[in-house]
């Protein structure tokens, strides 16, 4: 699969992952600070090697890195399990001083309704994770579903919220994010 | 109307708390104070006073007390 995707605005890009990521790429996820809620991941960069390897052969699936327009990056954020309707996003680490986290979002959603023409997104967050299912609502997106103890780390099982956006209430989430995003853009 | 009052006034609307506990809320503690919600807070008091912050400034605002201390800052500069 051709992973060559590439976005930008608000001095925030999405650029396709590539092997040369799999340090950063470790090490924010195996951050405490940053991979709280994150699913388990080796702590072995060859694993990581590995699994980045795996992916680029994957249809179906695409993973950025975020990096500011200096080329500096600044977390992570991935598009997958995609049909010809839907897709989930996540694998999603944003340095929180970058303030990034709504251009990140606002990116995402781009490829999936302008670029590849979607109907709808979803996410999965981990019931703990207030701060982020608050940022999903606080955008826009509507819970629709509950996986009671779906997801293990660190020996804990989690129960996960779902929150969805439809391609119709795109436009409206889209002037929101815009809107406070200008202020790490200008 | 008073800069503290004010703040606690955007504070409230946009954080869902009362007025009168705007100044016990912390970025940290309140659930609702996400990433969208503190762009969209300091982007409201930078319209509310005609000012603007940078990012150092806007990652400096954690609660109440941080943030009019930024006002104030930002005010005297101009």
């Amino acid at each position: 699969m051709k992973h060559d995707l590439k976005v930008e605005k608000f001095g925030v890009r999405l650029r396709p992952v590539n092997i040369k990521d799999a340090a950063f790429i470790l090490k924010l996820r195996t951050s405490q600070e940053f991979s709280k809620y994150i699913g388990d991941t080796s702590s072995n960069i060859e694993n990581q090697i590995a699994w980045l390897r795996n992916y680029l052969q994957r249809e179906n699936d695409f993973y950025f890195c975020i990096e500011t327009h200096f080329n500096e990056p600044i977390g992570t954020i991935g598009l997958y399990n995609i049909t010809s309707s839907e897709a989930e996003w996540g694998r999603w680490i944003v340095y929180p001083n970058s303030l990034a986290a709504p251009a990140s979002a606002y990116l995402i959603y781009y490829i999936a309704f302008e670029i590849i023409k979607l109907d709808r997104v979803y996410c999965k967050t981990v019931s703990e994770n207030e701060k982020v299912i608050s940022f999903h609502r606080s955008c826009g997106l509507k819970q629709v579903g509950f996986e009671e103890n779906a997801v293990t780390i660190n020996n804990q099982k989690y129960s996960l919220i779902i929150q969805s956006l439809e391609k119709e209430q795109w436009s409206d989430v889209a002037k929101k994010l815009e809107r406070i995003s200008t202020i790490i853009g200008r | 109307m008073k800069k503290s009052t004010a703040i606690k006034e955007i504070m409230a609307e946009l954080l869902n708390c009362d007025v009168e506990n705007a100044e016990t809320i912390a970025r940290d503690s309140c659930s609702e104070w996400d990433s969208f919600k503190h762009l969209e807070l300091m982007l409201t008091i930078e319209e509310h006073f005609k000012i603007k912050f940078d990012i150092e400034q806007i990652n400096k605002a954690i609660d109440f007390y941080s943030i009019l201390e930024l006002v104030q800052a930002v005010e005297n500069e101009a």
